[in-house]
């Protein structure tokens, strides 16, 4: 990969690269960090990078820093099941989009990285698995897993209203 | 595998996330058709789908590497450069023009003359110019050639032919031939032997002061009690850089001074008394009119 290629990569995938580390650690500083790491990263492996598998190395490796680095200081929590909290508990009833952001919020950090990776990058499910070291196998479960709980909030909020 | 009421979520599912083939997917749309009971999950699940906010990764800028992030450094390398690269050249055809100056009316009986006016001056052996200074205005009844050299075989002529009469005659053929503006030039209007051919003083208004600023510059017709120093390139086509004249006063000022040094160490010495205080010293395309 040469200098030019490599902004080229900078240009297209740094801002989905930071909304999908943003998404997941919740927290600016550290998706920013996330995000600059796995650049630096990619440029000291540039010639050994090709630039049609950059933006997949990109996230490979933001993806595991972001891992390591939760694992670490343990702010995420990993919950199975979605708090009992109710709707109506959280104010007023706001749009779809913003209740997909906090059922969303309500996964736990594998099963919202597979979503947003699905959702706001197109990965198939083979490139998921490659990119998280995941079997194909649990990356279907895990998103399936996912859309059922999201469809489910949805349908709570629905519910109450 | 069919798609049926025991396994419809999973091809739901996978509806969603498009991993279907285009077969499966024709088949999910027919069961949904044929079950409207289960239209509803569908759409929920449909809603489940993210869609891409508009985040812009912060300080971005600082990510690129390689030549954008040295361009700046470059242009500002190139600009300070280019400046010493111009303050180098200017400086060496100053000093060269100084050089071929002096080299130039060193040479023993060589001087430059101006032409008359629109034409380039012209360089002739200071033999061939025994012209003494003359009333040279465009006087109507001028003698052509070949009456003044009549007039000299008849003895009512001391010289055979005035300087315009040569150039008319075709005595400085070569002259003209090299007669243009090399852009660096000394002209020394001291002593009658070296005097430009085209540059005639008014003998009837010898303590006149000639005019300093040509009308080339100052674009005024030169009157006619004006010496022919005033007249000299008065071409409406003259280019401004090559008629512009400065004004040096060398009591006056240091920059006079120096180039009257310079033109005094560099001329013979005048031999008329009337043009020994005025001197022209021409730098590039500008002549310095020093007293």
């Amino acid at each position: 990969m040469t200098a030019d290629e490599y902004n080229d990569c900078v240009k297209q995938y740094a801002d989905g690269l930071y909304r999908f580390m943003l998404k997941t650690t919740r927290q600016a500083e550290d998706a920013h960090d996330l995000v600059q790491s796995a650049f630096e990263k990619l440029w000291e492996r540039r010639k050994e990078v090709n630039a049609a598998t950059a933006k997949s190395y990109l996230f490979t490796i933001a993806y595991h820093k972001m891992i390591d680095q939760t694992r670490k200081e343990r702010r995420i929590l990993f919950a199975d099941k979605l708090p009992e909290t109710r709707a109506t508990e959280r104010g007023p009833t706001p749009g779809l989009k913003q209740v997909l952001e906090q059922a969303l919020e309500r996964l736990n950090e594998r099963q919202r990285s597979l979503v947003m990776l699905k959702d706001y990058e197109g990965y198939s499910y083979e490139e998921i698995s490659v990119i998280t070291g995941l079997s194909l196998a649990q990356v279907r479960v895990n998103l399936h897993r996912a859309r059922i709980q999201l469809k489910e909030y949805l349908v709570s909020i629905e519910y109450v209203l | 595998m069919d798609i049926n009421r025991n396994n419809y979520e999973s091809f739901f599912l996978r509806w969603v996330d498009c991993e279907l083939s285009a077969l499966d997917r024709e088949q999910v749309e027919n069961f949904v058709r044929q079950n409207p009971d289960l239209e509803k999950e569908l759409v929920m699940l449909q809603h489940t789908v993210l869609v891409p906010n508009d985040i812009v990764c912060p300080d971005k800028e600082s990510l690129y590497r390689g030549e954008k992030r040295r361009a700046v450094p470059l242009i500002w390398w190139t600009g300070i450069a280019a400046g010493v690269l111009a303050l180098l050249i200017s400086g060496w055809l100053l000093l060269n023009g100084n050089k071929k100056v002096l080299e130039r009316n060193n040479e023993p009986g060589q001087h430059l003359v101006k032409a008359e006016a629109g034409a380039a001056p012209k360089r002739i052996s200071a033999a061939a110019d025994p012209v003494q200074p003359e009333t040279k205005q465009e006087q109507p009844g001028r003698l052509a050639p070949a009456d003044a050299k009549e007039q000299f075989a008849a003895g009512r002529r001391k010289t055979p032919l005035r300087i315009e009469d040569k150039n008319a005659d075709g005595v400085q053929k070569q002259a003209a031939n090299i007669g243009k503006y090399s852009g660096v030039q000394q002209d020394l209007l001291a002593g009658t032997d070296r005097r430009p051919a085209s540059i005639a003083i008014d003998a009837s208004a010898p303590a006149q002061k000639p005019a300093l600023v040509t009308p080339a510059i100052n674009h005024q017709p030169p009157s006619a009690h004006q010496p022919a120093l005033a007249r000299a390139d008065t071409n409406e086509n003259t280019d401004i850089g090559e008629a512009a004249i400065l004004i040096f006063n060398g009591r006056d000022n240091p920059v006079g001074a120096m180039l009257n040094k310079t033109a005094k160490a560099s001329m013979p010495p005048a031999t008329d008394k009337r043009d020994k205080s005025r001197r022209h010293l021409n730098i590039g395309l500008f002549q310095v009119d020093l007293k």
